[in-house]
């Protein structure tokens, strides 16, 4: 039994250790080294050193909190509307099926198609989103050329390819509550509001914790949209951590520098996740 | 009461946010040369330049592009549906010393960003010599823990007896494995083939960092040299765009129950 288990696993296995065991230890190695070291000549040991660098490092620090700014801010719409969605379709409401499609859909399509979509819509003479301002008698916005503003249309943006995710987890979080829950709050008169926050909120913790986690998980990634649409700018005001690991490691060949990025990147999200999971326990525990 | 009454506004609403970017890329994808310099890109074009459909071959090698993007996401899909129902059926079934802990580190691997194997997957690449080829874009995503763990859940709940009747029959495992486990997983080889597919067919970064000849591009890659040319032909790249957009559209259109089926089971339960 144990060997027909290990003959089925070996390829899972070698796969395993050689794509994911092999770089995790790469990375944190590379990281101890300067320059290019392993991907080319020179590169010394120097320890730390890249990681005290990262820390002094205003630009990547910078690029940290305007990560986690993107992070949050994709969080707070995307979770809230996909429940707001899933709440709305999980009612008894003519062509369910097709509206739950037509939701769902942008997080099925590419990043690059999204990005190229919302550029022609984010122009600043002529795009439509300044069009409709200007229908209105307001004036034009620089969508992704405002240093104050890009931020926040690359997050708009990727919220809402977001959101179907979160709708279609919603839905299935709604659908596993029993409904002798509602009917229980229905004899005890409470109104919809209340059922909703202290029924159907509570009970639909789990979702709500995992939709977040995954929410902070992709965005902590989130690459394409920046490479296409402003290379980190203007002003680096969309310069996100996961872009600059890309540039430290890819145009400026800083590749211990950039494997230390991505280490604390991963220390950072595993913090996050440790966090929002004690979090979440303590919540559902009462 | 007031609940019931703002539900289709909300819709309305919702699908318009939601649905209008693509049927505007649609629009764009018509634009004459003219009207994509006379911003704003019309809603509604009054004539529609069928053109800009032949004109995007001329730009780049998108018939190049689009094959080399389905034989990379298509071969990555068919190493999922080899190795995932493999690895999760014997996760599910077998009982072995180190059972728990293997599964729990292919499981953790989830939480392993791809930042933090990008620098030394591409060392790892280098090494091999499998920059800018098939190999270095198709092994390294070759199997996932999100398949391997949505398999596991999917045949968990089979009947062992099933398996023994085979063992006691005297059929070897291999045997058991594709005559008797396979045939039951039908939809959750159908949700992790598409997940996959899909997820592939999307990727950006890795055939960015790994290709560097016009053969060996992919269509995500392809449609940003739009960008490299002073000012944006809009109207070909939303054309080009179509490339990349139909495949996907058209499957989840005939698949779409597995898709939300493959999401919900890898969620939780």
């Amino acid at each position: 039994m144990a060997r027909t288990a290990f003959a089925f696993l070996a390829p899972t296995l070698v796969y395993f250790a050689v794509f994911y065991g092999l770089p995790i230890l790469m990375d944190l190695a590379m990281s101890l080294y300067s320059g290019t070291a392993f991907l080319g000549r020179g590169g010394r040991f120097v320890g730390l050193l890249n990681y005290e660098i990262l820390f002094q490092d205003g630009d990547a620090v910078a690029s940290i909190v305007r990560t986690l700014v993107f992070s949050a801010g994709i969080v707070a719409i995307s979770v809230p509307c996909g429940l707001g969605l899933a709440l709305t379709l999980n009612a008894d409401v003519r062509f369910r099926a097709l509206f739950r499609a037509i939701m769902f859909f942008p997080y099925m399509t590419s990043m690059v198609i999204i990005s190229l979509v919302w550029s022609v819509l984010y122009q600043t003479e002529a795009g439509l989103l300044n069009v409709l301002l200007e229908a209105v008698g307001l004036p034009k916005v620089g969508w992704m050329t405002n240093p104050d503003l890009a931020l926040f249309s690359l997050i708009f943006m990727t919220a809402w390819a977001e959101i179907g995710y979160n709708m279609v987890l919603f839905l299935a979080g709604l659908q596993g509550i029993p409904g002798e829950f509602y009917d229980a709050a229905k004899v005890d008169g409470a109104g919809s509001w209340n059922v909703f926050r202290h029924v159907t909120l509570p009970l639909l913790a789990p979702t709500t914790f995992f939709c977040t986690l995954m929410s902070i998980i992709l965005s902590s990634e989130a690459f394409t949209q920046v490479f296409i649409m402003t290379r980190g700018g203007p002003a680096k005001a969309t310069e996100l951590f996961s872009y600059r690991v890309w540039e430290t490691a890819f145009n400026n060949a800083s590749f211990g520098y950039a494997a230390a990025m991505a280490f604390l990147m991963f220390l950072g999200l595993f913090v996050i996740t440790v966090f929002l999971f004690r979090g979440w326990r303590t919540e559902v525990e009462y | 009461m007031v609940w019931k009454a703002v539900r289709y506004p909300i819709l309305a609403v919702a699908v318009v946010v939601m649905g209008f970017p693509f049927y505007y890329m649609l629009a764009v994808s018509f634009a004459t040369d003219a009207q994509i310099h006379w911003f704003p890109i019309p809603v509604v074009p009054r004539q529609i330049a069928w053109e800009n459909y032949a004109r995007i071959w001329d730009v780049a090698p998108f018939g190049r592009f689009f094959l080399n993007s389905l034989l990379v996401a298509g071969c990555i899909t068919f190493l999922h549906l080899v190795f995932d129902p493999l690895a999760g059926y014997v996760f599910a079934k077998f009982r072995f010393p180190g059972r728990e802990p293997l599964f729990l580190v292919v499981l953790g691997t989830l939480m392993i960003p791809f930042f933090l194997r990008m620098i030394p997957l591409y060392w790892l690449v280098v090494q091999i010599g499998w920059l800018n080829t098939f190999q270095g874009l198709i092994i390294p995503f070759a199997s996932s823990a999100y398949g391997i763990f949505l398999m596991r859940q999917f045949i968990l709940p089979l009947p062992s007896e099933l398996m023994d009747a085979g063992r006691i029959d005297g059929a070897s495992e291999l045997r058991i494995f594709t005559w008797i486990v396979v045939p039951q997983l039908g939809p959750a080889l159908a949700s992790v083939g598409l997940f996959t597919f899909v997820y592939q067919w999307n990727n950006f970064l890795w055939p960015l960092l790994i290709t560097s000849s016009m053969d060996m591009r992919t269509l995500t890659l392809g449609l940003t040299f739009f960008y490299q040319e002073g000012y944006t032909r809009w109207n070909l790249m939303a054309a080009a765009s179509m490339l990349l957009f139909l495949p996907i559209f058209v499957l989840f259109l005939l698949a779409q129950r597995f898709f939300i089926k493959g999401m919900v089971t890898s969620g939780f339960k």
